[in-house]
């Protein structure tokens, strides 16, 4: 009971990872015990990208008892279902990653089985084509929960396109509601105790910010682990090379659809994200492979229409920190590493990044056991996203292009070797895998050579018509369904 | 494309051989055909633990355990008493609790840490276990979280349940010993085994749970299966079982039933104790190859003259080898008796579930071998590592502090003696609130807690667990 308590929690940097950091503290930690401060500076600008998320932000905005309707209103939000990935397999091929499983496991197997022996037999239909959210999106709509209630899919799994920027400052408003104290500077200075832990921060205008724990939000700058600690930066370029990224903001010109759409190019891929109020874009690229002119005007190409704003090009390096926490400093968001943006996972792992630290929560004294289930659990998530990300590009097809055909080519991490080779032998997915890798990896053309062996017991006739319910149910299901932007208008209108 | 397996031949003679025939039988719907070689080696344990998952799985596949779970036949228990063993005895209790009331948010082990109390007197399935009481996972009032009792079943009942199940269904079975495998030259299969009345039996897919026949399938050493199985290392989870030897002892009486289990340290012996309606079963567990302990038998002497010892079994350790090999797999290692601390059920059970999650075909993929073994290595190494934490409290309780932890367990007691947190455990075998449980007792309740509860008010706490309290004594 007498252990040194934390006290103050500093944390440095005010963008998406610096806001929801000090939401969730704030709302987690009692205002009357724990000081919380945000440092930040108008001068310096955020990424403010990462629009498109996963369904996990639900559970956080759950946890901080945040209103969905609000939380649309506020972040112009739109709601999505999976993304979209054209061309990535073979030029003008498409397909849907969903946000869950395509069809569901029945009699003890998984879906993409039964699908397996029918096209062994000659169904030509896609696996899509089995995937009630994948159908929802393709026609634009989204599913209502009451309309499905007792239905067969009234569990789903949906997130959001939003405004990255909108929700620092939405979240930054519900933080200084709880008690966090932002204050406006820059850092001048990094100081030490003798035992290598950070003490204090200088700020230009002489302000000193002393703190028990610190966490580094400062984005790519690093400011804290990387400049003041010196953590070591794990480099997983050789497998995820994109370096660049060019991004802009247009109208919206077309229907809002509940999906993220990723274009694959000739040197990487470009993103569009539709919100209420505006599309966000981006083109994502190796510069070895493609100059900033040649993307730019690729990128107007892909735009077809004129920015908002002037675009501007982002330089990102992937990879992660051997230790996101270290000494009295925890690196969350892009300080703490970097995955590109092509799964939505930059928001997932900010919040996961959150949560694990509350979860862990220290006493002052000794956090070095803390600390390590922290770094072991962070890196196991950075590890298992990076391999879906991988596995991505790997199963391309094209010849047409030496980006691609150098990611066909490349040595894969052993982890991922593993489970590909699982897949493409006879369709296993290790459990607690990152992504619906059925859905990928087939969506890419990659068709395990066998079927589970079991379904040779299931006549053909029983198949045809079991697969040919599945349609059906899918096909009366999403008549019922509103369009996504009738559904965020009935959303704003009732309040829910 | 793979064709569907159509047989499957099971080797062995025992619970853990007709268990698995039966949960494939329904598994696959009667679609494979069964054959027990039935070798009659081994004697078989009077009684064993299970857990809530035997349940479960036994539900699942619509087994009707009724006969099995009939008062003279199983005893549940709430929870366990570990005792010292010295002169003035003093014990620990583990709870068998897996959700636990919370105060505004908090699980109630960091409150009672918080404020120094014995967070045992604070736990409804240890409450139970103390007042010889038993309720059913359903009838518990939900505001005191929950709790999965443990079970112990007649061995004896269990094994002609299943056989009289098997025939019913119409599992085959050939009375004889398996005294030659024919390997396939390239790919390592067992093609044929070769049995003592003659026969010659063409094979697909192969069990083996036989101990004898396990020196005969390990012949394949000499095929190169390098590639099949590179990732997996069992050698250092086999030096992890603790004991080579279980002996099993009877006491008949007409005591009551008694719902709690008890483990304590005999000599260099563990014993573990539980009590059914018309008698008391006594498993001791050892490493003395030679012979029973000169401890267990100057302790049975004393304590309980008038017992009789029904079942006798040395241990083999796990092999170093992966379970699952071209298309066979060995679950000779894994009796029911293999641990005092942990049913030994569950991981049988679990190798059986992986098995029908990565159900092979005819052609026995090697990468989904390969996926089967690395997964229930995980599962293996969770329960060695359990075990190993386990013996630990145990000889710590026997204040002998000889017990190396393993760095995972040093690392597992060090978050949780830091700050009562439970280290994360990727789709475990052993569950979260298992190593919250035991982790108390290796602690010895000296325990940390969430710093947070230092901004929260004592006096509130100590209400809640005043009302906790007074809720608990109405179980």
């Amino acid at each position: 009971m007498n252990k040194r308590q934390i006290r103050k929690i500093v944390i440095l940097g005010g963008g998406t990872a610096g806001w929801m950091t000090a939401a969730a503290v704030a709302n987690r930690l009692p205002s009357q015990f724990y000081q919380i401060v945000l440092v930040e500076s108008e001068q310096i600008g955020t990424v403010g990208v990462g629009e498109s998320t996963i369904p996990h932000i639900r559970q956080f905005n759950e946890t901080l008892g945040i209103d969905e309707a609000e939380f649309v209103r506020e972040t112009n939000a739109t709601f999505k279902l999976g993304i979209q990935f054209k061309h990535w397999g073979k030029s003008g091929e498409s397909y849907i990653h969903p946000f869950g499983e395509v069809g569901e496991l029945t009699n003890g197997i998984d879906f993409h089985h039964y699908w397996l022996k029918a096209k062994s037999l000659g169904l030509t239909d896609s696996l899509d084509q089995y995937s009630f959210l994948a159908q929802a999106a393709l026609e634009q709509k989204f599913p209502e929960k009451a309309q499905l209630k007792g239905e067969k899919f009234s569990q789903y799994a949906y997130s959001y396109h939003i405004d990255a920027t909108a929700y620092a400052g939405f979240l930054r408003k519900y933080a200084q509601n709880k008690g966090v104290t932002r204050i406006e500077g820059q850092v001048e200075q990094v100081c030490n105790s003798d035992k290598g832990d950070i003490e204090s921060l200088v700020l230009q205008n002489g302000q000193r910010i002393y703190g028990d724990l610190f966490i580094d939000c400062s984005g790519f700058r690093a400011l804290l682990i990387d400049d003041n600690l010196k953590v070591e930066f794990e480099d997983w370029t050789h497998w995820l090379p994109v370096n660049s990224a060019m991004v802009a903001q247009t109208e919206l010109t077309e229907a809002v659809y509940p999906m993220t759409i990723a274009t694959a190019h000739k040197a990487g891929w470009a993103w569009k994200i539709p919100l209420q109020h505006r599309m966000g874009n981006g083109f994502v690229y190796d510069n070895h492979f493609m100059s900033d002119d040649e993307a730019g005007h690729l990128f107007s190409q892909h735009l077809n229409t004129k920015p908002i704003n002037e675009p501007r090009i982002l330089r990102f390096k992937t990879g992660v920190r051997s230790k996101l926490w270290h000494q009295n400093c925890i690196a969350i968001g892009l300080s703490g590493g970097f995955l590109e943006p092509l799964e939505s996972t930059s928001i997932y792992l900010i919040q996961l990044g959150i949560f694990k630290f509350l979860e862990l929560f220290p006493h002052l004294e000794d956090m070095s056991a803390e600390q390590a289930e922290y770094n072991r659990i962070m890196q196991h998530s950075y590890q298992t996203i990076r391999d879906f990300i991988i596995l991505h590009y790997h199963l391309n097809q094209k010849s047409d292009s030496e980006f691609w055909q150098r990611q066909q080519q490349m040595s894969l991490p052993e982890s991922l070797q593993t489970r590909l080779a699982a897949f493409k032998e006879s369709g296993r997915v290790e459990l607690g895998q990152f992504g619906v890798w059925s859905a990928v990896c087939i969506g890419q053309n990659l068709i395990p050579k066998r079927y589970d062996a079991r379904l040779d017991w299931l006549a053909d006739s029983e198949l045809m018509k079991f697969l040919s319910i599945q349609k059906q149910q899918i096909e009366g299901a999403k008549t019922k369904l509103p369009t996504a932007a009738e559904y965020i208008k009935n959303l704003m209108k009732q309040g829910r | 494309m793979s064709e569907a397996i159509k047989n499957i031949t099971i080797i062995g003679n025992q619970t853990e051989t007709w268990m698995t025939a039966i949960l494939l039988f329904r598994a696959l719907q009667g679609r494979c055909k069964i054959t027990v070689i039935d070798n009659q080696e081994v004697s078989e344990p009077a009684t064993f633990e299970v857990s809530a998952y035997f349940f479960e799985i036994h539900k699942r596949f619509g087994i009707n355990l009724k006969p099995v779970s009939q008062p003279e036949n199983s005893v549940l228990f709430a929870a366990t008493q570990i005792i010292s063993g010295q002169a003035a005895d003093k014990s620990v209790w583990l709870s068998h609790d897996v959700a636990l009331p919370q105060y505004k948010g908090i699980e109630l082990p960091h409150i009672t840490s918080f404020l120094n109390l014995p967070t045992e007197n604070y736990s409804p399935s240890i409450y139970l276990a103390k007042h010889n009481k038993m309720l059913a996972p359903k009838q518990f009032n939900p505001v005191l979280g929950r709790y999965e009792p443990g079970g112990q079943i007649n061995g004896e009942v269990y094994l002609n349940f299943l056989k009289e199940a098997a025939k019913f269904v119409g599992i085959s079975s050939i009375h004889a010993a398996v005294t030659n495998v024919n390997f396939d030259s390239e790919s390592g299969q067992v093609r044929q085994l070769v049995l003592s009345d003659g026969q010659t039996l063409d094979c697909q897919l192969v069990i083996n749970t036989s101990y004898q026949t396990r020196q005969l399938l390990n012949q394949t050493q000499a095929f190169d299966k390098g590639t099949q199985n590179k990732a997996i290392q069992n050698t250092d989870t086999a030096n992890k079982l603790a004991f080579s030897r279980c002996d099993q002892f009877i006491v008949e009486n007409v005591a009551p039933a008694k719902h709690s289990k008890t483990i304590r340290r005999v000599g260099h012996s563990v014993l573990s104790q539980t009590q059914f309606l018309n008698k008391t079963v006594l498993s001791f567990y050892s490493n003395d190859d030679s012979g029973l302990n000169p401890d267990v038998q100057q302790y049975l002497q004393t304590h309980y003259p008038e017992s009789n010892q029904v079942y006798q079994h040395m241990q083999m350790p796990l092999p170093a080898e992966p379970i699952w090999q071209a298309n066979w797999l060995d679950f000779s290692s894994f009796r029911f008796t293999l641990s005092p601390y942990y049913p030994a059920s569950t991981l049988l059970l679990r190798g059986v579930m992986r098995l029908l999650e990565l159900f092979p075909g005819a052609d026995f993929e090697v990468s989904n071998t390969q996926l089967f073994n690395q997964q229930y290595h995980l599962d293996i190494t969770g329960f060695s590592e359990y075990q190993a934490l386990f013996n630990y409290t145990v000889n710590l309780m026997f204040s002998d502090e000889s017990s190396q932890l393993s760095e995972q367990n040093q690392h597992r007691l060090a978050l949780f003696t830091s700050s009562g947190k439970v280290s994360h455990e990727l789709n475990p075998m052993i569950s979260r609130e298992n190593w919250r449980n035991l982790l108390m007792c290796a602690s010895q309740n000296q325990f940390g807690f969430d710093p947070v509860l230092q901004a929260l008010d004592p006096k509130a706490m100590n209400q809640w667990l005043h009302q906790l309290i007074q809720k608990i004594s109405h179980l």
